[in-house]
C-alpha cells in the first residue's frame, strides 16, 4: 500500500481541487468568448485531459502508486484510448465530400 | 512491500507471491473495472464527436444560463470529489465516525448534482428536444446529448448507491477502508468523465 | 492504518447444497465446467445451423425434413428461402463466435486451469465469477429466443452492418424483434465476460503462491491472462455499440442511420446517423475478439506440445512476447475488415501496414513450435495430435491472410469464399482444434476419468481431413468470384461452382456426425472411463500435483510452494524421471537433453 506523502495535510489536495476548477473555468472562458470556434476541438481536449490528468494522479492517488501501476494503467489506457480515435478521418470525409480533412 | 495480509474468520492466510503493483485485489479490480468503462465512455464519446463533426446542422443550443448550471454542477461535483478524499483519510486512520460523515456529505452533494443534472433534462425537454427531434437543426443531436450526459448520470446514480451501502457498511463494521478508498475511486472516475462531458457536449455547442 | 487488508474473498468453505455445489457455484472448477457445457450445447446449435446452410447451398430445392416446424415462413414446405438462409448464418456466426470460440478456450478452460496453475484456492472473487457464468448463459437463451419471435432470428449476419442492422423491419424479416434480441443478448454477454476478466487478471496478478513468480507461469496461464486484458477494453466497447443500435430501433434515435434512406419506395423517416461509425465501432471491438478466440488456444497448444515433447520450447519468451505483440497489435488492424466499406482510402494503407506487421509474431511463434518439434520425441496421443492440428490449420488459414491484408487484392476478394475459408480456418477450425486439444488433455483432471485413446485419434484423423476438404475448396470458390452470403447460386455464371458445393456439404455433414464419435467419447469416459492418476501425461505444472478430480479446495488446504517453472522436461533426476514438478525442490542433474 503506497500511502506514503498522503499522510500530510489537505494542502496539495485544496492547491489540485483549485486547479480543477480553474482548468473548467478557463474552458468556459475561452469557448465563451469564441462560440463554435474553429479550434475549439483541440483546445477543450487538451484542458480537459490537464484537467483528467490532476483528478487521476492525486484524487484518485496513481501518483502515489507503485510505478509499476503508473505504467500499467498509463500504457494500457492510453494506447487503447488512442487507438478507438481512428474513425475520426471518415466523419471529416462525410462532411467535406473528399477522403481527407479539409 | 508485503502483500496486504490476508485474514478472514478462522481460515488460514496462504502464503502468497506479492502483487506486482502492490495493491490488494480488490483494488486492483477497481481499477480493472474503470479502465474498462473508461473504454465505454471513450466509445460513446468517440461516437458522439464523430457525428457531432460529420453533420453541418448542429444546433448549438446553449446560452449563458445553462452554462452558469453547469459549472456549477462542477463546483459541486469536484468539491464533493474533495470531501470524498477527506472520507478515504479518515478511513485509513481508522476513523469510522468521521469517515461516515464525510461520506454522507459526498453522498448529499451527489444527490444535489443529479438533481441539477435531471433539471437540466427536463429544461431541454422542456425546449422541445426528444431523442429524435429539435427546434433547432439535425434531430441527431436529442439522441447523443441524452445518451452520453445519460450514461454519465447513470453512473452517479450507481455511485450514488454504492456510497450510501457503502457508507453505512463502513459506519456498522461490515465494510473495510479498502471499500471505501474503492468507492473513492469510482467517484473520482464520474468526475474525470464530467470533465470530458462539459467541454465537448457543452462548451462546444454554445450559441453565438 | 493497515486496516485495509481487503481479503481476496477466495476463502470459502465447502459447498453443502446440491444447488450451491452444481448449480449456483462460486468454485472456479465447477463454473469452468459450466462454462465448457454451455460451449458444447452452443457448437452442437451452431453446427446443426452449418448443416441446414450446407444442405441449401448444395441442394438449393431440397426440401429439409422438419424445418418448416422451426419457421413456416422461413421454409414454407421445408425449404428455406433466401432470407432464412441469412437467418441462420447470422446465428450460426453469432453463436459459435461468442458462445463457443470466447467461452471454451478461454472462459471455460481458463477459469478451471488458471487458478490451479497459479497456485491459488479460487478466484478473488468468486461471486463475480457465478455471476460471469449465470449472465453469459442469460446471454446465450436471450440469443436463442430470437428463433421463436414472430419473424425469427436477425439476418444481418454476426456484424450486423448498418443500415440494414439499424432501420427495423423495413430491412427484412427478422430485423425488428430478431435484431434487437440479438443486440441485447450481446450487450448482455459483454457483461458477463468483462467480470471474468476482471477475476482473471486480479487471479494472476495477485494469487499467485509461494515461488509462482509470473516468469514461472506456465504459458496457457499467461495466455489467459493476454485474452483478459483484451477482452477487457474490447467488449468494453461493443457494449454501448450495441446500446446505440438498440436506441436506433426502439427511441427513434438515428446513429446509425444516414438521412434519405429509401427502402421499398419508403422515405425511412430518420436524419443524419452514420453508417461507417457502426463498422468502425464494431471492428473496433471485433479485431481484438479474433485474437480472444485463438491466443487461448495458442497458450493451450503450447503448454500439451512441451508437454508431450519432453523437452522445453527453443524459447517460451518469444512465445510470451509474440502474444503479448498479437494482443497489441490486434488494436490497430481493425480496419482491414474495412477496405470495401468506402472507409477513407487512405486509412487502408494505415491499417495495411500493421496487419502485414501481426503475422510477424504469428509466425515466430508458428517458427517456434515447428523448430521445437523437429527432431523431438512427440509423444502421439490426441491432445498432441490436435495440437498439430492447430498448427497445421493456423499455418493454411493464416497464410491467405497474407493475401487479404493487402487493399488492392481484398478489395477483389472480401465479399468472396476465398475471406471465409481464411477466416473459418484461422480462427474457427484452428481455435476448435485448440479446444479439443485441450479436451484430450484435461479431461482427466476435470471429470477424474480418461478419455478412450483410439476413438480419440479416429476422431482426430477424420476430423482433420473432413475440415480440410471442407474448408480448402472455400479457397478455391472464392478465386473463382463466388460471392459469400448468397443463398443460392443457380441461374448465373456460378453454376458450374454447385459440383464442388455439394462436395463440401457432403464433408461438412461428414465432418459433423464425426464429432458424434466425440460427443459418445465424452459422455462414455465420463462415466466409464479408467480412472485418472493426478499426473497421467506427466505433466509439470501445477494442476498435476492435486488429485484427479481436485477437491472442492484445490490444494486440500495445502500452500503449494513452487521452485521450478514448466518447462522442466527432458531433465535428468535422481528418481530417473525425465521432469520436474513446478512444487518439487529437486534440482536437475547435469546432462539432461534439457541443457
Amino acid at each position: 500500500m503506497s500511502t506514503a506523502g498522503e499522510q500530510g495535510g489537505l494542502g496539495k489536495y485544496i492547491v489540485v481541487y483549485l486547479c480543477m476548477l480553474a482548468v473548467t473555468g478557463i474552458e468556459v472562458a475561452i469557448a465563451g468568448s469564441n462560440p463554435g470556434g474553429a479550434h475549439l476541438l483541440p483546445i477543450m481536449l487538451i484542458l480537459a485531459f490537464a484537467g483528467a490528468l490532476l483528478g487521476v494522479l492525486f484524487f484518485m492517488g496513481l501518483a502515489a502508486e507503485k510505478r509499476s501501476l503508473i505504467l500499467f494503467v498509463a500504457v494500457f489506457t492510453l494506447f487503447v484510448m488512442a487507438t478507438i480515435n481512428y474513425g475520426w478521418t471518415d466523419s471529416f470525409r462525410v462532411l467535406m465530400g473528399v477522403p481527407y480533412a479539409k | 512491500m508485503s502483500h496486504p495480509d490476508v485474514a478472514l474468520g478462522g481460515h488460514h492466510a496462504p502464503a502468497m507471491e506479492p502483487s506486482p503493483f502492490a495493491i490488494p485485489a480488490i483494488k486492483l479490480a477497481m481499477w480493472l473495472f474503470i479502465i474498462s468503462d473508461i473504454m465505454t465512455f471513450a466509445a460513446c464519446l468517440v461516437a458522439y464527436g464523430f457525428l457531432r463533426n460529420a453533420t453541418p446542422n448542429w444546433p448549438r443550443p446553449y446560452h449563458s444560463s445553462t452554462i452558469i448550471s453547469v459549472l456549477v454542477m462542477t463546483v459541486i461535483l469536484v468539491t464533493s470529489s474533495l470531501i470524498m478524499l477527506m472520507a478515504v483519510r479518515a478511513a485509513r486512520a481508522g476513523d469510522r465516525a468521521n469517515a461516515f460523515r464525510w461520506t454522507m456529505v459526498t453522498l448529499a452533494l451527489g444527490i444535489l448534482f443529479a438533481i441539477l443534472h435531471v433539471r437540466e433534462w427536463f429544461g431541454m425537454i422542456g425546449q422541445g428536444v426528444t431523442l429524435s427531434t429539435n427546434p433547432w437543426g439535425t434531430g441527431l443531436f436529442g439522441g447523443a446529448y441524452f445518451s452520453v450526459t445519460g450514461m454519465e448520470l447513470l453512473h452517479v446514480i450507481a455511485a450514488l448507491i454504492a456510497l450510501l451501502i457503502i457508507g453505512l457498511g463502513y459506519k456498522s463494521g461490515r465494510y473495510g477502508a479498502a471499500h471505501v478508498e474503492n468507492c473513492n475511486l469510482f467517484w473520482q472516475f464520474i468526475n474525470i468523465v464530467w470533465m470530458f462531458v462539459v467541454p465537448l457536449v457543452y462548451l462546444m455547442d454554445i450559441a453565438s | 492504518m493497515h486496516e485495509v487488508s481487503a481479503a481476496p474473498a477466495a476463502h470459502h468453505g465447502p459447498p453443502t447444497t446440491f444447488i450451491r455445489k452444481h448449480v449456483f457455484s462460486t468454485d472456479h472448477k465447477v463454473i469452468g465446467i459450466q462454462y465448457y457445457h454451455l460451449a458444447l450445447v452452443a457448437v452442437v446449435v451452431g453446427m446443426v445451423l452449418s448443416w441446414l446452410m450446407r444442405i441449401h447451398l448444395g441442394w438449393t430445392n431440397a426440401a429439409i425434413p422438419g424445418l418448416q416446424a422451426l419457421s413456416a415462413n422461413g421454409a414454407p414446405g421445408g425449404v428455406m428461402t433466401p432470407e432464412y438462409y441469412l437467418q441462420l448464418m447470422t446465428m450460426h456466426a453469432t453463436i459459435m463466435v461468442f458462445f463457443v470460440l470466447t467461452t471454451a478456450p478461454f472462459a471455460a478452460f481458463g477459469n478451471y486451469f488458471l487458478p490451479i496453475q497459479t497456485g491459488a484456492e479460487d478466484m478473488p472473487f468468486p461471486h463475480f465469477n457465478m455471476m460471469s457464468f449465470w449472465v453469459t448463459l442469460t446471454g446465450f437463451l436471450v440469443l436463442v429466443s430470437a428463433f421463436f419471435v414472430s419473424d425469427g432470428p436477425p439476418l444481418a449476419g454476426w456484424t450486423s452492418y448498418a443500415p440494414l442492422s439499424a432501420i427495423g423491419k423495413a430491412a427484412g424479416p427478422g430485423q425488428g424483434a430478431g435484431q434487437v434480441i440479438w443486440a441485447t443478448a450481446l450487450g448482455i454477454f459483454c457483461v458477463g465476460q468483462l467480470l471474468g476478466a476482471l477475476n482473471f487478471i486480479s487471479t494472476v496478478l495477485d494469487m499467485r503462491c509461494k515461488g509462482m513468480t509470473l516468469s514461472r507461469l506456465p504459458v496457457s496461464a499467461w495466455a489467459w491472462f493476454i485474452t483478459s486484458c483484451m477482452g477487457l477494453t474490447a467488449f468494453a466497447v461493443l457494449m454501448p455499440a450495441c446500446i446505440l443500435l438498440i436506441l436506433d430501433h426502439v427511441a427513434g434515435t438515428s446513429f446509425f442511420i444516414p438521412s434519405g434512406l429509401v427502402i421499398n419506395d419508403q422515405l425511412i423517416p430518420h436524419s443524419g446517423g452514420s453508417t461507417l461509425l457502426w463498422q468502425h465501432l464494431f471492428w473496433f471491438f471485433g479485431h481484438p475478439e479474433v485474437y480472444i478466440a485463438i491466443v487461448p488456444g495458442m497458450g493451450i497448444v503450447t503448454h500439451v506440445l512441451v508437454t508431450n515433447m519432453r523437452r522445453p520450447m527453443l524459447s517460451m519468451k518469444a512465445i510470451l512476447y509474440s502474444m503479448w505483440a498479437l494482443a497489441f497489435l490486434s488494436y490497430m488492424v481493425y480496419g482491414h475488415h474495412m477496405f470495401v466499406s468506402g472507409m477513407n482510402p487512405f486509412s487502408s494503407l494505415v491499417f495495411s501496414f500493421p496487419t502485414l506487421m501481426i503475422t510477424i509474431p504469428s509466425t515466430i511463434v508458428v517458427l517456434i513450435w515447428i523448430g521445437s518439434l523437429y527432431g523431438s520425441q512427440l509423444r502421439i496421443n490426441t491432445a498432441s495430435l490436435f495440437a498439430l492440428g492447430f498448427i497445421s490449420m493456423f499455418v493454411s488459414g493464416g497464410v491467405s491472410g497474407f493475401f487479404l491484408a493487402q487493399p488492392s487484392i481484398d478489395i477483389m476478394l472480401h465479399a468472396t469464399y476465398f475471406v471465409v475459408g481464411h477466416f473459418h480456418m484461422v480462427m474457427g477450425v484452428a481455435a476448435m482444434f485448440g479446444i479439443f486439444s485441450g479436451t484430450y488433455f484435461w479431461f482427466p483432471k476435470m471429470y477424474g476419468r480418461m478419455m478412450d485413446e483410439t476413438l480419440g485419434k479416429i476422431h482426430f484423423w477424420l476430423t482433420f481431413v473432413g475440415t480440410y476438404c471442407i474448408f480448402m475448396p472455400f479457397h478455391y470458390l472464392g478465386w473463382a468470384g463466388n460471392v459469400r452470403r448468397y443463398a443460392a447460386f443457380t441461374d448465373d455464371y456460378l453454376k458450374p461452382l454447385i459440383p464442388l458445393h455439394q462436395f463440401i456439404s457432403v464433408a461438412a455433414l461428414f465432418t459433423g456426425a464425426v464429432q458424434l464419435i466425440f460427443i459418445y467419447n465424452f459422455i462414455n469416459s465420463r462415466f466409464r472411463g479408467a480412472p485418472a492418476p493426478p499426473n497421467p501425461w506427466e505433466g509439470t505444472s501445477l494442476e498435476w500435483i492435486m488429485p484427479s478430480p481436485p477437491p472442492w479446495n484445490n490444494f486440500g488446504g495445502k500452500d503449494p510452494v513452487v521452485y521450478h517453472d514448466a518447462e522442466q522436461y527432458g531433465v535428468k533426476t535422481a528418481s530417473g524421471a525425465d521432469y520436474i514438478m513446478q512444487n518439487s525442490p529437486e534440482q536437475a542433474l547435469p546432462g539432461g537433453d534439457g541443457d
